[in-house]
């Protein structure tokens, strides 16, 4: 097991205390995104028409929570040979802040303060907007914990109007669900990463910009209440079965990226977790991936 | 590691529990891991708080469920076993 920024940083000893440095430039992104809203500093223009690119225009928001993108040198980080390499990060919680080391990044969380800084020496356009959702993933995570809701690893699609939100980690169904939705018209948030969030004393499905293998044209960006989490198994045949408070309770913990691996928030998660499972109708759907999931689904509302 | 009757067990640092209706969730944060425990097992999870020994927690559980007192303080034992070498608990100093 290694220790926090050996596999990333030269000097994982160096690791910022404090946010603090030599920034790009004076210009600056929003996006309103769930667990947000969030304003990108410290950007030089080649930078700014990265997140561009990626997100549209520049949001109106008000007050947000605020990163600033700090310069620092290429030799500062370790190279990593990409060629079958899964990307990850490594995460640290303590005291308020999270630390995040990741390939060509380091970030520092202050959550109480509602400041992230980020350290890269990425510029390239192509590049750029990654090392910032590198840091908004597990950002929009903590925030909507923090903020009541629930930053799920899932697709999630609206089905008659109704949120059904499939958990699962890698290789679960997923995308082969998000995909059949897609086929038959039905609305699909996204089929990586759906926020959770609290509106009006209910649980609604957010739209995130954060999706797997879909194209940005097959995704909606309409929220949909949530209606039901379910738990996905391939199989020869389809059925679905009902899941026990906590059987749901489980799923929903074990796929709520970086928060589930964060010590100091596993009570806050159980309790989300349960309030979710409880406002919502919960299921197992056994599948295969040339079956109509569609029917046996609605009559789970 | 060798657990007796005179072990007292509770849950490592970085798991919660918690009980929902009769079942129970175990949260480990080292493997992002969350595993469900039937009535009985969430019960000796409930116990394993480092204050009772085993044996302890077994005359409760045979207080709450039909068994035979010995056939109960071999579950007990058995299961604490299976949870130390999960790394969910750690026998209490």
């Amino acid at each position: 097991m290694t220790r926090f920024g050996e596999q990333f940083l030269r000097s994982p000893a160096l690791f910022p205390a404090r946010i603090a440095g030599e920034t790009f430039g004076t210009e600056s992104f929003a996006l309103d995104l769930p667990g947000g809203p969030f304003v990108i500093e410290g950007l030089s223009p080649v930078q700014l028409s990265s997140l561009v690119s990626r997100y549209g225009a520049s949001a109106d928001v008000a007050s947000a929570v605020t990163l600033i993108i700090h310069r620092v040198a290429a030799e500062d980080f370790l190279d990593i040979d990409t060629r079958g390499w899964e990307y990850n990060l490594d995460y640290a919680s303590a005291d308020g802040a999270v630390s995040l080391a990741g390939m060509r990044l380091a970030a520092r969380l202050d959550l109480a303060r509602n400041r992230v800084g980020i350290w890269t020496p990425v510029e390239e356009p192509s590049e750029f907007w990654g090392v910032v959702e590198n840091v908004l993933r597990p950002l929009v995570a903590l925030r909507l914990l923090m903020t009541g809701g629930l930053l799920v690893h899932s697709a999630a699609v609206a089905l008659d109007g109704r949120g059904f939100v499939f958990a699962g980690r890698s290789g679960a169904g997923k995308s082969t669900v998000a995909r059949q939705a897609v086929d038959a018209g039905h609305p699909v948030l996204s089929d990586d990463l759906n926020a959770i969030v609290r509106e009006n004393g209910r649980f609604i499905i957010a739209p995130l910009p954060f999706t797997g293998d879909l194209e940005p044209a097959d995704v909606s960006r309409v929220a949909a209440p949530l209606a039901a989490v379910v738990g996905l198994e391939k199989g020869t045949g389809q059925s679905l079965r009902s899941l026990s408070r906590a059987e749901t309770v489980s799923l929903l913990v074990r796929s709520a990226p970086y928060v589930n691996r964060d010590e100091l928030r596993l009570s806050l998660l159980l309790d989300r977790a349960a309030e979710i499972a409880a406002a919502a109708r919960n299921a197992v759907l056994t599948f295969r991936r040339e079956g109509d999931i569609w029917p046996i689904l609605r009559s789970l509302t | 590691m060798n657990l007796t009757l005179a072990t007292r067990l509770r849950l490592a640092p970085h798991v919660r529990f918690r009980r929902f209706e009769d079942e129970g969730v175990v949260v480990d944060q080292a493997s992002a891991e969350a595993v469900v425990f039937n009535d009985v097992a969430a019960r000796i999870l409930e116990l394993a708080d480092g204050s009772r020994t085993l044996a302890e927690c077994a005359g409760v559980i045979g207080g709450e469920y039909e068994a035979e007192s010995d056939v109960i303080e071999q579950d007990v034992l058995r299961f604490a076993g299976e949870l130390v070498d999960a790394g969910l608990a750690v026998p209490a100093s």
